[in-house]
């Protein structure tokens, strides 16, 4: 009985303090800063944040918005929240997004089918919902924002068969895939495959599936390199795992720069962190490149002309890739692997 | 006093442990404070005086009080903590890993743990989700994600029950098994496309409160009432406490395990009804590993002992509600990611630590 007692008093202490604190409450209202800016914020939803290239994005993303923001009559503010890889928790995430009342959610997907129902979620709350890099499989989001997986892989392999013609190699050819229900490695995977049927420069003899795993990078290749001895040519689907498929090449002992004899010829996609050496010291011989920078650029374009009032009705923004060698690394400018290389 | 404890439970089963142990501790506490009375003021010895300090003795106990005040300071700091809009979001995220602590508090009671429960939450949903896509009835396919978790909880109860295997390893393989499962079924891609009339029963709103909400409530009540006053309940305690002595005693320890373990599945089935359909879709990596670290912390916090044989079915739901504030209240304040993993990792250290010392402090 005495607990009893106590616990409606703790239960009424708490209901008195609950009273009290909601009378504090302020209701949310547009601001405007002395500049005569409208202040928004915008809510950032990252399904992981284990790779540069994910702070590389948050980085350009918050630095451009800045200054594009204020160009456009806006002082844009972040909340930035991360979900572990747990689409349940990324869905909750963009839940409390959504009690703040950002005015805008940006998200990268860690399930393009469980974020439908944060999508949903967003609009119903009359809040616009960006969807970048990852597209949503089940509900339309107000705008999507990625690269063109498949015009910069298309892009990449084309000048990947110039670069094999001119050496004079017919190439068979070891894929390693990503995730085979990735919308960006089936792109990756089918611009390849546009390239190989136009110009018959190489024969693609396995391709290797690696859920974007590196330990699967380099158990594949070393299977796949024992079992396809005929194999001169390597297509790597991102190269963020490339110290795995240089470990994989070393222990097979073709871990060969450009002009040194046996080379297995090299093509990867996004010139990442870990392949920037060794795209500039000529181990990797055509990189499409997976632009960051600007697919952040985008990213921010599309959010301010929504907060500004365009209607998008799901369109979708694909942001073409670029191409880099040994011999154009050095003076490509823009390129995150070398903002973020000793992050 | 503290060393008698065991054997008047074991001669007297019907006695409810904790209240043992509370009674022990007031009449110790009383004791020591009786001593200083003498020696230093008799006039502090005043009806007011025990009256504060049985007040604050008991408000040591009550997770409700804490929670009470925790509630007061963050509604007054962070804002929009207080917002009816965020409270209702609270409590909807509490409601999965709520069910799926209450199943956990059954086998933490009885010291033995399930690691297999988020695993087991996200296969039976995927089963449910595949009936539901393919052939139709979402009501079947809830009752096919009940029917799954449970049978996976039996499986479980009889490894460790009957065949008398280590908690951790046969609960540890069934994840990986459960997981390899899903990913194999699924071809590690989301089960979507469900019928809306799933999402939208299970989602349904009862004014401002989510029906996952109620159920917890509800649900939370029942377990709180089969721990505390049913003879199944009672027996869980004991065997907690000591299955040995519970043996002598006449209780069917077995049984009880087992049946703790099926009902940890049939609450991993519950969960994966409401997880399912939030999501609209289910996956494998709805069962992730991560949720096991906020399930066992969640009931720890709530007062459930992982040295088995404490524990409340109110106080682990509670204790999710707190670690959930946890998460929501960084996510409101704008912490960054990495620094609410470290004040989650201190603030479950912490409450472990503190039943470690209270269970070194009682034996």
């Amino acid at each position: 009985m005495k607990k009893c007692v106590l616990s409606a008093v703790a239960v009424l202490i708490a209901a008195a303090g609950v009273v009290f604190a909601a009378g504090q409450q302020e209701s949310a209202g547009e601001a405007v800063t002395e500049d005569g800016l409208r202040e928004v914020t915008v809510g950032l939803s990252w399904n992981v944040k284990d790779d540069t290239l994910i702070v590389a994005w948050e980085d350009y993303m918050v630095e451009h918005s800045k200054e594009y923001g204020r160009e456009n009559g806006l002082d844009i503010n972040w909340i930035i929240n991360v979900a572990d890889r747990d689409p349940s928790r990324q869905n909750a995430n963009i839940e409390d997004m959504i009690v703040q009342d950002v005015d805008l959610i940006i998200t990268r997907a860690e399930d393009g089918a469980t974020i439908g129902s944060a999508v949903r979620a967003a609009k119903d709350a009359g809040i616009p919902i960006i969807t970048f890099d990852r597209e949503s499989k089940t509900v339309k989001p107000t705008a999507h924002v990625g690269g063109d997986g498949y015009g910069m892989s298309y892009e990449g392999a084309k000048q990947f068969a110039e670069y094999l013609k001119s050496i004079g190699v017919q190439g068979k050819v070891i894929e390693l895939h990503g995730d085979m229900k990735d919308q960006n490695a089936i792109d990756f995977h089918n611009g390849w495959a546009k390239a190989e049927e136009e110009f018959g420069q190489w024969e693609t003899i396995v391709t290797i599936p690696t859920e974007w795993k590196p330990e699967k990078y380099e158990s594949g290749l070393t299977n796949a390199l024992q079992s396809y001895p005929e194999a001169n040519a390597i297509y790597i689907q991102s190269d963020f795992a490339m110290d795995a498929v240089r470990a994989a090449l070393e222990k097979a002992g073709k871990w060969k720069k450009q002009g040194e004899p046996g080379k297995l010829h090299i093509y990867s996609n996004v010139a990442s962190t870990a392949a920037l050496p060794a795209i500039q010291q000529g181990y990797i011989d055509v990189t499409g490149v997976w632009d960051a920078y600007f697919h952040a650029v985008k990213a921010v374009e599309v959010m301010v002309s929504i907060l500004n009032g365009e209607e998008m009705d799901g369109a979708m923004f694909k942001v073409p890739g670029r191409v880099v060698t040994p011999e154009t690394v050095d003076s490509m400018e823009k390129l995150y692997s070398k903002d973020y290389l000793n992050y | 006093m503290f060393q008698q404890a065991p054997c008047i439970i074991c001669l007297k089963p019907a006695d409810r442990v904790k209240d043992v142990y509370l009674h022990i501790s007031i009449k110790k506490s009383e004791g020591t404070w009786n001593m200083l009375d003498q020696t230093q003021n008799e006039d502090r010895n005043s009806s007011t005086t025990q009256l504060m300090l049985t007040f604050f003795k008991s408000v040591s106990n009550s997770p409700l009080f804490i929670f009470g005040v925790i509630a007061v300071v963050l509604s007054i700091t962070v804002p929009n903590f207080l917002s009816v809009r965020n409270i209702v979001n609270l409590l909807t995220q509490s409601s999965t890993i709520g069910l799926m602590a209450l199943g956990m508090t059954f086998v933490l009671i009885l010291g033995g743990l399930d690691l297999s429960i988020p695993a087991n939450m996200a296969f039976s949903g995927i089963l449910g989700a595949l009936y539901m896509r393919d052939i139709g009835s979402p009501v079947i396919a809830a009752l096919i994600m009940v029917a799954v978790g449970t049978a996976v909880g039996c499986i479980n109860g009889f490894a460790v029950a009957k065949l008398k295997m280590i908690p951790f390893i046969v609960t540890l393989s069934m994840q990986a098994i459960l997981i390899g499962s899903s990913i194999w079924i699924t071809k590690n891609d989301s089960v979507y496309n469900l019928p809306d009339a799933f999402g939208d029963t299970i989602l349904f709103r009862m004014g401002i409160v989510p029906l996952p909400v109620l159920v917890l409530f509800v649900i939370t009540i029942i377990t709180h009432i089969v721990l505390k006053l049913s003879f199944f309940g009672r027996w869980i305690y004991y065997v907690g406490i000591n299955k040995n002595a519970a043996g002598v005693s006449g209780i069917p320890a077995e049984t009880v395990t087992f049946f703790g373990y099926l009902l940890s599945g049939f609450f991993s089935g519950l969960a994966a009804i409401i997880v399912t359909a939030r999501l609209n879709s289910a996956s494998a990596s709805m069962g992730s590993e991560n949720i096991v670290l906020d399930i066992v912390s969640s009931a720890v916090v709530g007062g459930v002992s992982i040295y088995g044989g404490v524990g409340t079915a109110l106080g682990a739901v509670i204790g999710v509600i707190f670690i959930t504030v946890i998460t929501n209240t960084m996510n409101l304040l704008h912490v960054p990611y990495y620094l609410t993993l470290v004040i989650k990792g201190l603030v479950i250290i912490s409450v472990v630590g503190f039943d470690s010392l209270r269970s070194i402090r009682r034996s």
